[in-house]
């Protein structure tokens, strides 16, 4: 037994068993649920690397497993990868019943998870490349369902992933041999290029965006969420691996100009651009690539690795807030899809999420306008909720770095913010003085209402959380050889 | 050969059939010639890219980087043209196949090898689901 069949192996199996078995939709739901949340307690207290004894019988741990030559390794330092990896899936799964998410979405987020965590404990490590695109690929019917029309955000999705990862593949040939020394600089600026490429695709950087906001008004908006948290985390902690383990490439200045760059530009143009949506799931695929930008923010701002370890910990102290406000919008959303168009069943669900057809909502849904209101303003910034202290703290370090980017940052936010105003006024204001009701179901309530609370709760209490968070930093530079 | 197959678009979704409308076009004399003027160039690009590329990969005979060259460049060419999804499938494919002839010969890792394996064979899968999908049972 070893912590690769464990956490890489045992999921994929499980996914491929409840695809057998997908039309049985409880016992999926509560296996795929069950397992994660095991998988994620396992991952806190079992003894990686050591023997596990069960009374008399002595069963080997190792933390390596051996694959046609090249090794998985998963050890005690990986553990907070693994927690954040499984909790997060087990977060989404408990969601998944209540947002109506496709029978096939339990199996093929287990296997999502299991295809992520082989890429992040594969050696060398730049093998974790190939393993994210059979992610993506894996990933595709969460996007495209069967028996609706074949998604274009998921065509062009598929696109640019296949085209972002022959540049890692090809990078990590070309500096294979050029570790130890940085005399020869010809290949590392090939490599710092064709790796810069790489990342411009995977990351989905502008121009290579408009695949998010598509597959957002097109696909099931909690498929998405999932997917938009989980695709981008694993893509950015590749690539702080690729930091950590360079020193020719953390040692190069125009990295850090390169992520300033990327990073304000998806902020501005994303938060301008999420003013002037007319579609509530456009509008979380905007605020994705805001968040995508805030990402290469918080990376810079901890750059270099050694020095400014301590601010590095704000990039994972942004996780757990972004993961709190997409699974609530993303239920909102769903909430309102469920809810809207009853009078005109043939509506499509590309349709369904409009403001002309969601406009006045609040009087029908006031549950999930509450909830959207919260989990959007959280991912804007605004005060008071989850997302304002981290995001304050950045904005802090940015604007001691400089000016014009922290301008730019604020610029984006100032346009997420209108997008707000803009969503409210359209939920709330309306012609019909109908009376208020509450349509969501009970459990939608119940969850809709628990997760704007602890937005809330979070928000007001920051120290419970983000300390804790921050220090993942530590442990994950840690893990890097 | 899957898609000539296949069963006519459902209902509702004539403006997504889109191979019967590429047949339509391809039959007409001045998309044929725009698309062979611009495979020439991509051709012309490829033969002037390939002693540079050659210079880097000594292990590659000249032959094999044209070849790979020519391939991803079609390929990238052919993905700009259409949004089908048939067709974005088979640039894809060519694009990358494009690509392993490259890496089969700097890569010796059998992992890799596979993998890369996996992903070609994954890529033709998700294509004909992505062909089937509309005409499959919803899973809502």
């Amino acid at each position: 037994m070893s912590s690769p069949i464990l956490w890489i192996v045992l999921p994929g199996a499980v996914s491929v068993l409840l695809l057998v078995i997908q039309r049985q939709r409880l016992v999926v739901y509560i296996t795929g649920t069950v397992l994660a949340l095991l998988l994620a307690g396992l991952a806190g207290f079992l003894p990686i690397g050591e023997s596990v004894s069960i009374g008399t019988f002595s069963i080997p741990f190792a933390d390596t497993l051996t694959v046609l030559g090249r090794r998985f390794v998963l050890d005690s330092n990986d553990r907070s990868t693994l927690l954040l990896i499984y909790l997060g899936l087990a977060f989404w799964l408990i969601g998944s019943w209540v947002a109506h998410a496709s029978r096939i979405f339990v199996p093929l987020s287990l296997a999502v998870a299991g295809l992520l965590t082989a890429a992040l404990a594969v050696e060398p490590f730049l093998y974790a490349a190939i393993i994210l695109q059979i992610a993506v690929l894996v990933s595709i019917p969460l996007l495209s369902a069967p028996g609706k029309p074949t998604s274009r955000g998921a065509v062009r999705y598929l696109t640019y992933q296949t085209m972002g990862f022959p540049f890692i593949l090809f990078t990590g040939w070309l500096i294979a041999g050029t570790d130890a020394s940085v005399a020869n600089r010809e290949p590392l600026t090939l490599a710092y290029i064709l790796l810069g490429l790489g990342f411009w695709l995977l990351l989905s950087i502008i121009p290579f965006h408009t695949w998010i906001p598509m597959i957002a008004e097109e696909s099931h908006p909690y498929a998405v969420a999932f997917l938009l948290y989980e695709l981008p985390l694993a893509v950015t902690l590749f690539g702080l691996g690729f930091i950590e383990r360079y020193p020719w490439l953390r040692e190069t200045a125009g990295l850090y100009t390169l992520l300033e760059i990327a990073g304000v530009m998806m902020i501005l143009i994303a938060g301008i651009l999420a003013a002037f949506q007319d579609h509530f799931g456009r509008m979380m695929g905007y605020v994705i690539l805001v968040e995508i930008g805030l990402s290469l923010i918080a990376i810079r701002v901890g750059m270099p690795p050694g020095e400014n370890e301590r601010l590095l910990g704000l990039f994972f102290a942004i996780l757990l807030p972004r993961a709190l406000s997409l699974g609530v919008w993303a239920l909102a959303l769903v909430a309102f899809m469920r809810h809207s168009g009853e009078g005109d069943k043939a509506m499509a669900p590309s349709q369904q999420l409009k403001f002309r057809e969601l406009r006045g909502s609040a009087r029908r849904l006031p549950v999930a306008t509450l909830s959207l209101v919260f989990a959007y303003f959280s991912l804007a910034g605004f005060p008071l909720l989850v997302g304002f202290p981290v995001r304050l703290a950045i904005w802090e370090e940015t604007a001691k770095i400089s000016m014009v980017i922290a301008s730019g940052v604020l610029a984006g936010y100032i346009g997420l913010i209108i997008g707000g105003i803009r969503s409210v006024a359209v939920l709330v204001l309306s012609s019909d003085e109908s009376p208020w009701k509450v349509s969501e179901t009970r459990l939608e309530s119940i969850l809709l209402i628990l997760g704007s609370l602890v937005l809330l709760v979070m928000g007001l209490l920051p120290q419970l959380f983000t300390p804790a968070l921050a220090q993942m930093a530590e442990i994950f530079l840690r893990s890097s050889p | 050969m899957a898609q000539s197959n296949l069963q006519a678009a459902p209902p509702g979704q004539e403006d997504r059939a889109q191979p019967a409308a590429l047949s339509a076009a391809q039959s007409h004399l001045s998309v044929w010639i725009f698309r062979i003027f611009a495979a020439a160039i991509v051709v012309v690009a490829a033969v002037s890219i390939a002693p540079t590329i050659d210079q880097w990969l000594p292990q590659l005979s000249e032959v094999q980087i044209l070849g790979s060259v020519v391939l991803i460049g079609v390929g990238l060419l052919h993905l700009g043209l259409t949004s089908d999804p048939f067709w974005v499938i088979l640039g894809l494919l060519t694009a990358l196949s494009g690509f392993e002839i490259i890496y089969a010969g700097v890569e010796i890792s059998a992992l890799v090898q596979g993998l890369l394996a996996s992903v070609t064979l994954g890529l033709g899968v998700i294509g004909a689901y992505l062909i089937l999908s509309p005409t499959m049972e919803p899973v809502e």
